[in-house]
């Protein structure tokens, strides 16, 4: 799953080659300049090999093409191995080229393969799938922890301000939440709390893992159909499996 | 042994990663120096629209001068239109994530201080994309931009301005006859030559 998601947002990249450009907002001539080394000097110089347009693209497409192998044939062996550092490490570049425009699935993307590269080269499968499910655990209940201190979210305020917006919202959404305010609360409050509980389905009992993931799949499909965030679909995803381990596999 | 390895390193990593999701007023200080460390973006943040999420789209605007007289205010650019089959494609999110974070930060320009301002990075780079647009009219002697806000699909409230640009020359020009067959090259000279 994590190579199916890291083919679709890295083809995404390479389906707006202008959004990466010299003359673009996200043109690494400007961005260099956010650090000495990175600007100047022989540093400067080797990280402008990969990074500087359109070398970048290329390093986009090699991680396009490492993805879609890992998920054909899946991360074992020395060439999973291989391919794994490939898509780590282009995805550790794109937070050097950038601090803009990262987004929660990249994060988790760079999370998942960093931890199957580790382990795939020098072993500690098991330890990896437990930072996984871990690192998973921490990312919801941070969003909704962060969320519950916030009295915006708490009275759906904030929920039905982000459907209001073009940019991540949808306006049938909105005019729905907008009419029903008290359900707008509750589902606010819902979502919240489902988010801040998840570390729970870590101690939960087996038979209610398909249920509990479920639940997980199904609202970031929501989410992808109402905001339009696709690719945290795939990279959540990716993610369950590590977590029906550690709750199958658990003391 | 490599074992051992692979366990220190993701219990460090799992240390940082949880360590920089937290918003505390004595560890602020050596959170923010180790996230300014992290050059390869390691440590995630996880407050994904949290605690306070951005309840506006950002819009792009620019006018170029030419002959002495300021033309028009055109968008840039805005937020995307939603289309159904953004739930498994969706590249221009992307794309436009990139602008809406450069003018989310930009957003906080202090005009009191023009000088940290025009040579902050978000402005460099809405300028530097602005310089080749502008440069597509070869007549065009001057540029500005305007970083606005619109407030959704249900508010009547009207969109506003959060920052305008001084003007900004585009530079020299002849009036050679090779002026407009060369005046895409030349406008992209002008929009890189403050970085290159």
């Amino acid at each position: 799953m994590v190579g199916i998601g890291v083919v679709i947002s890295s083809l995404e990249i390479l389906a707006r080659p202008e959004a990466t450009n010299d003359v673009s907002w996200n043109s690494w001539r400007v961005l260099r300049l956010r650090r000495s080394w990175s600007a100047a000097g022989w540093t400067g110089r080797a990280f402008s090999l990969a990074l500087d347009h359109p070398q970048y693209l290329v390093v986009i497409a090699v991680r396009t093409v490492a993805a879609a192998v890992l998920a054909l044939t899946g991360p074992d062996g020395a060439l999973g191995a291989l391919l794994l550092w490939v898509v780590t490490l282009s995805l550790a570049l794109r937070g050097l080229r950038t601090p803009y425009g990262g987004e929660g699935s990249d994060q988790v993307f760079l999370l998942v393969c960093g931890a199957l590269a580790l382990a795939a080269t020098f072993g500690g499968q098991r330890m990896a799938l437990w930072f996984i499910a871990a690192q998973v655990a921490l990312s919801y209940f941070t969003s909704g922890f962060a969320k519950i201190l916030h009295g915006d979210w708490r009275n759906g305020t904030a929920l039905l301000g982000v459907m209001r917006t073009r940019t991540w919202g949808n306006e049938g959404a909105a005019r729905w939440l907008d009419s029903h305010t008290t359900a707008c609360r509750w589902l606010s409050r819902a979502m919240i709390s489902a988010e801040a509980g998840f570390p729970l389905v870590l101690l939960a009992p087996s038979w209610m893992l398909p249920v509990l993931i479920g639940a997980g799949l199904g609202f970031h499909l929501i989410i992808a159909i109402v905001m339009g965030l696709n690719c945290f679909v795939w990279a959540f995803a990716s993610t369950y499996p590590a977590v029906i381990y550690v709750v199958l596999t658990r003391p | 042994m490599g074992t051992v390895i692979v366990a220190a390193v993701l219990a460090v990593w799992f240390g940082l990663s949880a360590a920089c999701q937290l918003t505390v007023p004595w560890g602020e200080r050596p959170l923010d120096r180790l996230r300014a460390r992290d050059v390869f973006g390691l440590i995630p943040n996880f407050k994904f629209f949290a605690p306070q999420p951005v309840q506006h789209d950002f819009h792009l605007l620019m006018r170029t001068v030419v002959d002495g007289e300021h033309g028009p205010w055109s968008q840039v650019a805005g937020p995307p239109e939603r289309c159904w089959w953004h739930v498994v494609w969706n590249p221009d999110r992307r794309a436009f994530k990139i602008l809406s974070d450069v003018m989310a930060v930009a957003y906080r320009f202090d005009e009191g201080k023009p000088r940290a301002v025009q040579t902050s990075l978000p402005y460099l780079a809405i300028l530097n994309h602005i310089t080749d647009a502008a440069s597509q009219d070869p007549s065009a002697s001057h540029v500005q931009f305007v970083l606005a806000i619109s407030h959704g699909v249900l508010s009547t409230e009207e969109p506003s301005v959060v920052y305008k640009s001084d003007l900004h020359s585009l530079g020299e020009r002849d009036d050679s006859s090779e002026r407009n067959s060369h005046h895409r090259d030349r406008g992209r000279n002008r929009g890189r030559h403050l970085f290159a």
